[in-house]
């Protein structure tokens, strides 16, 4: 049962979902927090940058790190089972917790896209993140040296 | 949907929700133009995010290199740096020096001094058939079990000199290939050696003598073509006093160090980047160098340099031991065979050091077992210069009996 005093905030996703979580847990982000601070609490609190897949993901992760009956090896395997996301869905993620300031998340989230990218090749990075290479032929030959070096 | 000219408000009408969105915002004025922004944000997929803006990149790659300090998974901040051109210019940021750091990174680390204030402790496994030898970065605390390659040298012998050339891939020791690093030409008797960079040297270096001599080499963009060499160190062994009796003594002049390095305050010169790769060279920046982040302080600060000549390291007297009847030197448990190759080398005292700095061993080489031996270095000499004096210690003919 909460407490009068307990806050339950209006999160409105992008797509126009709402979501009720108590202020104490979303406050954990910074972007939210400020915006509590301003007054600017009063009705739903439009995320224009976060749907309601990643909203709902998003209040999932803050519930259990505000739970302080949770110990760090219980959030360490509530992240491991968190992060098993299509790779699409982990960079965005990324750009949420960054929009939303959720430096808990942000954390888990990067460490997460570190981990597949080990597993990846050069050119399935590129593939995956969508870069063009614009290395020469004559660089690209320098940097299979190098990755030769290294990988020796 | 119906399409039709009625179809805008038919949208309107349609998705109730939106007009509900769109009017409890209070831009009824505006709620066709909205509900049809609306609209498109719904069908767009937020799947379609497939890439990050670099700050958010950014954030990864130092997440890849925090995690990677050690060999062999360090090989990952180096592949990250072959995606991109700007991936690269990120990792090369968030990757210190060799000084800095302490950690081998990038090839061009095994050109930069080592860390001040701890040793970086190398194996060398020598290969007697093929004449070749390994440099490895030792992983463990074992003398020469797991190593990271690093360098590799194989052994010329010619009419009147014998090289060793070094390179960065044991398989391919053509100074023609970007992987040719430098090498060591010992004289016909063994007694004086050249250690040559096939990369130039800072230009506060003695060598420089030439001023107007361009640092940049146009040949050495491409990599494939044959790098010049310059010659960055001497060395030279001689017999001491007591002749063949006693241990030889060895002189190295460091000519791309200057002397002042290792005084208090002083900087030596970092490469930063490693030309015969080829990769970093297509970055058009005025120096490959830094004495210290600063380009302007480095700038000044060789020109000081200049004037207090190079380095000179003598190797370490050892001590007579009466009892056991021996030459004695005191390498903490890194050297566990007697052999004539042992040495330490510490800074001249001419070299003007002061207190602690004096006996500070700078390089440290010896023999484990059969065709295996540590090296271990600190600043301001580099893996490279250090792999190179060492070899000179299998070569030099000076009291061998």
């Amino acid at each position: 049962m909460s407490s009068p005093e307990e806050k339950t905030l209006i999160l409105k996703s992008s797509d126009n979902e709402e979501f009720l979580v108590k202020e104490s847990v979303a406050v954990q982000c910074i972007t939210i927090k400020n915006l509590v601070e301003d007054g600017c609490d009063l009705d739903a609190i439009p995320l224009l940058n976060v749907d309601s897949k990643n909203l709902a993901w998003i209040i999932e992760f803050m519930e259990k790190y505000a739970d302080s009956t949770s110990t760090d090896a219980e959030k360490k395997d509530f992240d491991t089972e968190f992060v098993k996301k299509p790779f699409n869905d982990v960079l965005g993620l990324i750009l949420a917790a960054n929009y939303l300031n959720f430096p808990a998340l942000m954390d888990v989230m990067c460490d997460a896209c570190a981990n597949e990218m080990k597993l990846w090749s050069v050119e399935q990075v590129r593939e995956k993140f969508h870069i063009q290479n614009d290395y020469t032929e004559e660089e690209e030959k320098a940097v299979r040296a190098e990755n030769f070096w290294a990988f020796e | 949907m119906k399409l039709g000219l009625k179809s805008r408000s038919r949208r309107v009408v349609q998705d109730s929700a939106v007009a509900a969105a769109a009017a409890a915002a209070g831009k009824m004025k505006n709620s066709i133009s909205d509900s049809k922004n609306l609209d498109e944000k719904l069908t767009v997929d937020y799947c379609g995010w497939t890439s990050l803006p670099s700050e958010l990149m950014r954030e990864v790659l130092m997440k890849i290199e925090e995690s990677e300090s050690k060999w062999p998974e360090r090989k990952h901040v180096v592949a990250c740096a072959g995606v991109c051109k700007s991936w690269r210019e990120t990792i090369k940021e968030v990757v210190k020096t060799l000084e800095v750091s302490r950690k081998i990174t990038f090839p061009i680390s095994v050109k930069q001094p080592g860390p001040r204030d701890s040793l970086i402790q190398c194996f060398i496994k020598r290969n007697s058939s093929t004449q070749t030898f390994y440099l490895y970065l030792s992983l463990s605390q074992a003398l020469a079990d797991d190593g990271k390659f690093l360098l590799a040298a194989r052994k010329y012998r010619r009419a009147t000199c014998t090289d060793y050339v070094i390179s960065l891939n044991a398989e391919d020791m053509s100074k023609g290939s970007g992987t040719y690093v430098g090498k060591l030409r010992s004289n016909f008797l063994g007694t004086k050696f050249v250690v040559y960079d096939a990369l130039p040297p800072h230009m506060g270096a003695k060598l420089a003598k030439n001023r107007s001599t361009r640092m940049f080499s146009t040949k050495q963009i491409f990599p494939g073509v044959p790098a010049s060499n310059y010659p960055v160190a001497h060395i030279s062994y001689e017999l001491n006093v007591m002749g063949a009796r006693g241990p030889r003594r060895v002189q190295c002049v460091l000519d791309a160090i200057p002397a002042s390095a290792v005084k208090p305050g002083g900087v030596a010169p970092t490469r930063m980047d490693s030309r015969v790769n080829g990769v970093d060279s297509f970055q058009q920046t005025p120096a490959s160098w830094s004495t210290s982040n600063d380009l302007n302080t480095a700038l000044s600060e060789t020109l000081h340099g200049q004037s207090d000549g190079s380095l000179v390291l003598r190797n370490k007297a050892p001590r007579w031991h009466e009892q056991l009847q021996c030459w004695c030197l005191n390498f903490h448990g890194r050297v566990t065979v007697a052999s004539v190759k042992n040495f330490q080398l510490v800074a001249s005292p001419d070299s003007g050091t002061v207190g602690a700095e004096q006996g500070k061993v700078i390089l440290q080489f010896g023999k484990v077992g059969k065709d295996v031996f540590t090296m271990d270095y600190l600043y301001p000499i580099s893996a490279f210069q250090a792999f190179a004096i060492s070899l000179s210690s299998f070569d030099t003919k000076i009291a061998c009996e």
